[in-house]
């Protein structure tokens, strides 16, 4: 390379920069000129290139767009610092993955997936747990209703997937009540059992429930009317600060209904113009001919009405079977053999109270019209039952009787689970059965209950 | 490829190697030291100093104005990310800015090559209905079209020289500044010039563009 030609190249070049022409600078190389002129020409080709005109507004423009966006990293900056409880988690792990990733770009990658599932599974677990004491209101109650959702969803067994929504829906009185508790407004909804009702009170699974001419009742054929206490029912209503729920909406839930059948297909029945739904869970008595009579035991969803039962009508050939309601009380099979004529007595607590038979003590007793029924029975009251066997197995009541507590708090034991009586059998620690007009075939069990007047009295 | 190590190690070097003013050290030094604090009227003061000169640098490089007020927008925004990234420039902001300038020009040709515009007489006879009211149409169009041609010649030259020609030419850098900036002596500077000349005259000449 040319040395004196880059020197002349960069002395002609600073000499052009002053304003000197093109040709007085090749003039001073004259042994230079063509090489030089060449150069020199595309040099002052490269110079028309030059645009030494700013933009004053575009400038300007752009300085505002810079502070602008000084400013946000500014305040950005503030609300990370606040914030920078994340570094403690972060930071590590951002070393951990740089780590990685000088290792290899594949781990590197690999291993921020599984950092980041294996946190996400520890994030969802925490809320989760967290989520289960929520009550309707706080932030994480949708989280809370939505595992609940999709563990019922998941559960294969149908038995199973039973017992948890009755668990769940068990849970939504709860909440109510603790809502009640803390004096707090909040739109609920919730299923309970009627337990007792006047014209502007219900009370419903242990919760005061205000109605008023606003409330609407869904359910049943005869309205209102159709309401009884011991129907399951479900309200939707506001909480308020008062200690009750004031009712919005009030469905009848699982009620009785009676009727002809007018018609018997697959997937439904019609009873006296009503479609019944028929799941694999409905008990029908066997031998229900179209144009019988029957008794209904009718779930009202949404949907439509199932039928949980359909029993005949004509007591006392039908055998209740209510799937919900059984366990701790004796099964018939487990009721000692006795005659058809004898009267037996049991005391348990009333858990229900249908059209044509009560629940007391988890044991199913028909009413038939010379049933005699003392005054002032609740729900959750503790009865004496005379009742007598019938051929099917079936229990009718003769005589049913409130339990005074309250007179002889000492003396009366409430009925307790089989499993909480470690003497003897379990049946006798819970069931008092007599036989009432005969001499005595059964022993009692329950020393505190054999004292009790009521029981002495009534016979 | 432009040697940006020796931009690098020039910027970590500093100024006093090259025989810089320790005055002009002293005050970038502080302009950065209050940049890292995003401080308003220290970006204020840094873009009104340095805006023309990346202004400049990127318009000698591409053929519209609009771009360059772009590319030089582009500039100022990725230094205060960098700042508050804390990947900042810790001694020589004026080097970092002009190597960012070359980059985000350099992007841009690329993205410019991997998705060609229109034909360019096509653009060319388009863009002249616009010098309608310009004394001489024909001429500024003619020139326009042989700016075209220079641009993309000197986009075609190695980074080191298209450098060169861009600080000496675009921004009037002295050959000293040019050398500083570029962390190289000045006789190399000049012969850096030299050859990206002569290979302009060889591309522009020969129609190799």
């Amino acid at each position: 390379m040319n040395q004196r030609l880059i020197d002349a190249l960069e002395r002609c070049m600073e000499l052009l920069e002053t304003g000197l022409p093109l040709e007085d600078c090749i003039k001073k190389y004259p042994d230079l000129e063509p090489e030089l002129r060449e150069i020199l020409d595309t040099a002052e080709d490269v110079m028309h290139l030059r645009q030494d005109r700013v933009p004053h507004e575009a400038m300007n423009r752009n300085r505002i767009q810079v502070l602008s966006h000084a400013n946000f990293l500014v305040t950005d900056s503030k609300r990370k610092t606040v914030i920078s409880g994340e570094n403690w988690l972060v930071k590590p792990i951002r070393r951990i993955v740089n780590g990685i990733s000088s290792l290899s770009p594949f781990a590197g990658r690999l291993g921020l997936v599984v950092m980041i599932t294996v946190l996400l599974i520890l994030f969802s677990s925490g809320l989760v747990i967290t989520s289960a004491k929520s009550i309707p209101g706080d932030s994480l109650y949708p989280v809370k209703r939505a595992v609940e959702d999709i563990s019922v969803r998941l559960v294969p067994i149908k038995e199973v997937r039973s017992e948890y929504e009755f668990n769940y829906s068990q849970q939504r009185v709860v909440e109510v009540k603790r809502l009640i508790e803390l004096k707090r407004v909040q739109r609920i909804s919730f299923e309970g059992i009627l337990e007792s009702m006047s014209s502007t009170s219900w009370i419903v699974g242990g919760i005061p429930i205000n109605i008023d001419a606003t409330t609407t009742v869904v359910g049943g054929h005869d309205g209102v009317q159709s309401f009884l206490p011991g129907m399951e029912v479900e309200v939707e209503g506001i909480t308020n600060t008062q200690g009750w729920v004031r009712a919005t909406e009030i469905h009848l839930r699982e009620y009785e209904y009676i009727g002809m059948v007018d018609k018997i297909t697959a997937n439904y029945w019609e009873v006296s113009g009503i479609q019944f739904l028929i799941t694999a869970g409905s008990q029908i008595d066997v031998g229900i001919r179209e144009g019988d009579d029957v008794t209904v035991l009718v779930r009202s969803q949404d949907n439509g009405l199932y039928a949980l039962a359909i029993l005949h009508d004509v007591h006392p050939n039908a055998t209740p079977t209510i799937p919900q309601l059984n366990l701790t009380t004796p099964m018939p099979s487990e009721v000692p053999e006795l005659t058809t004529e004898e009267d037996l007595q049991l005391s348990g607590i009333l858990d229900k109270i249908s059209g044509n038979y009560w629940v007391i003590g988890g044991q199913i007793f028909y009413i038939v019209g010379d049933t005699h029924i003392s005054d002032g029975i609740n729900i959750g009251d503790t009865l004496s039952v005379n009742y007598r066997v019938e051929a099917n197995g079936s229990y009718t009541g003769v005589e049913i009787e409130k339990i005074e507590n309250d007179e002889h708090p000492d003396e009366y034991q409430p009925q307790e689970t089989p499993e909480s009586g470690e003497e003897g059998d379990n049946h006798e620690a819970n069931i008092v059965t007599t036989k009432v007009d005969g001499e005595t075939e059964e022993s009692t069990s329950t020393p505190e209950l054999q004292r009790s007047p009521e029981a002495t009295d009534a016979h | 490829m432009l040697d940006w190590q020796s931009l690098a190690t020039y910027n970590k070097i500093g100024f006093h190697r090259f025989g810089v003013n320790p005055r002009q050290m002293s005050v970038e030094s502080s302009e950065i030291e209050l940049l890292n604090t995003l401080d308003p009227q220290a970006i204020t003061d840094i873009h009104n100093r340095y805006y023309p000169e990346i202004y400049r640098f990127a318009r000698f490089r591409v053929s519209d104005e609009v771009t360059a007020e772009d590319i030089a927008g582009d500039v100022f925004m990725r230094l205060l990310e960098a700042v508050h990234n804390s990947h900042g420039p810790h001694s020589n902001l004026r080097g970092w800015l002009l190597r960012t300038t070359a980059n985000i020009v350099n992007d841009h040709f690329r993205k410019l090559y991997n998705h060609p515009k229109e034909d360019s007489s096509e653009v060319l006879e388009t863009s002249s209905d616009l010098y309608l009211s310009q004394s001489d149409p024909v001429v500024i169009s003619d020139q326009a079209e042989r700016n075209e041609l220079l641009q993309s010649a000197i986009d075609k030259l190695t980074d080191a020289q298209k450098l060169v020609i861009t600080l000496r030419f675009g921004n009037r850098f002295s050959l000293e500044e040019t050398a500083q900036l570029m962390g190289k002596k000045a006789n190399t500077i000049k012969a850096l010039q030299y050859r990206a000349l002569e290979a302009l005259r060889q591309k522009l000449g020969s129609g190799l563009i």
